[in-house]
């Protein structure tokens, strides 16, 4: 019953500038409906306030995330130099195994960041599905935990709170460094920030100790061995830092656009219900001038 | 070239952030609260084992509660089949039941699993 009698206010809405004539037709009570009508408004009111708040915390974190993410962005490229120069590239062995790691994060509520990182995780596991998982985030864990929970060998929580540091990225390097499994390639996914409006899930390589000692100009650096395990794990430490702090940015960018859409369509839908409501009201006002004029007239004949 | 911090079976990144924790640490008072929220590290994680041919194992292996165990079997004696294909590859361990979702500080776990090694090392 309780669905029944929200509902005619809901349709009612809908159809307000459609065919305000025929209101009184559908609610024959109008005193009902006006409560009810006030009482939408009122929530959505409040879900109006909720969205407007949590739009201007996105945009204040934004900023924030967005200095980090240039800053980061020094400590992955300065390692990548390293890579270009020595002209490294994937190791391309019979029967490797690949470590994909997913950067999400803990917190929804900001568009489709995250099931673009789960989709794109479902097409490469499609295609090819011989690599484990490690994910950063419950929400990707959620996510990819229902389609590809076989594949999960690590999962992290606890991110996305705060901008991330690079503290955070050692913690999770060493955890994957510490896996028994020898991976011989690291793929580390996350949003790449393309401007405010758009983001793309993309791939980034740590390379592993074999294919960064078979790089072609590797002999120009002079790296001892027993070192190369220590370069190889500061440079998966780097591209982490990297990674969570562009997908950090991104998801406060993703989140203040969609808190700002959600805030204009609440505002589309108060106008809408304000005016239905007051056509309502004029109609419940008519309606008892109506009588009160016909049962005066009544009485003055009889 | 031998590193004591790798004969004590820290990881390079390990050994790079109890330097960095020192060297935040004896900055002056004003600069060192600044600097020691660079540091900090709260995350958890786990560790996800897939359970081969779980379906009808052990009790305590069965991560599920009562109802769905309940649940799990009457729909087995209805259809044997596609049960035990569904529960069986372990496909509905949604993460948060039992071993696979539990999380655990990840700092901890890090010092523990390298003083494990190191031990491991030095017998």
């Amino acid at each position: 019953m309780l669905s029944r009698a929200a509902h005619p206010a809901l349709r009612a809405g809908v159809a307000a500038a459609a065919r305000p004539a025929t209101l009184n037709v559908i609610h024959p009570a109008g005193y009902a409906t006006l409560r009810e009508i006030e009482g939408r408004l009122k929530s959505i009111r409040n879900i109006e306030k909720i969205t407007k708040t949590m739009k201007i915390v996105a945009s204040t974190k934004l900023t924030r995330a967005q200095r980090a993410m240039t800053e980061s962005r020094t400590y992955g490229q300065t390692s990548n130099t390293v890579f270009e120069q020595a002209e490294t590239k994937a190791a391309d062995v019979e029967g490797k195994k690949t470590l994909v790691v997913v950067c999400s994060s803990d917190k929804g509520l900001c568009g489709g960041i995250h099931s673009g990182l789960s989709r794109k995780t479902r097409k490469m596991s499609a295609e090819n599905s011989d690599f484990d998982l490690a994910i950063l985030g419950e929400k990707c864990k959620a996510q990819l935990g229902r389609s590809n929970s076989k594949q999960i060998v690590l999962s992290f929580a606890g991110i996305g709170k705060d901008v991330p540091t690079f503290a955070d990225a050692q913690a999770i390097a060493d955890q994957i460094s510490l896996l028994p499994t020898d991976y011989t390639s690291i793929q580390i996914m996350y949003n790449k920030f393309v401007n405010a409006q758009t983001y793309e899930p993309v791939i980034v390589e740590a390379f592993s100790e074999e294919a960064i000692a078979n790089s072609p100009n590797f002999a120009a650096f002079e790296i001892d061995d027993e070192v190369l395990t220590n370069l190889r794990e500061y440079a998966l430490a780097n591209a982490l830092y990297w990674a969570l702090a562009e997908g950090h940015a991104c998801e406060q960018s993703a989140r203040r656009n969609a808190m700002d859409n959600a805030s204009k369509n609440a505002g589309d839908m108060i106008n809408k219900f304000q005016i239905l409501f007051n056509r309502t009201r004029q109609a419940v006002i008519t309606g008892e001038l109506v009588e009160i004029i016909t049962g005066a007239a009544a009485s003055e004949e009889g | 070239m031998a590193f004591a911090w790798k004969a004590a079976g820290l990881t390079y990144n390990r050994y790079l952030a109890v330097a960095a924790r020192v060297v935040r640490r004896s900055l002056k008072e004003d600069k060192r609260l600044q600097a020691e929220r660079r540091g900090e590290m709260d995350l958890r994680f786990a560790k996800w084992e897939v359970s081969r041919g779980l379906g009808w194992g052990r009790p305590e292996e069965r991560r599920c509660n009562l109802g769905e165990i309940v649940l799990r079997d009457i729909l087995f004696l209805l259809w044997p089949d596609r049960v035990s294909q569904r529960w069986q590859n372990g496909a509905d361990d949604g993460g948060q039941n039992g071993k696979q979702g539990e999380n655990k500080s990840l700092a901890s776990a890090n010092e523990a699993a390298m003083a494990e090694h190191a031990g491991g090392q030095g017998q």
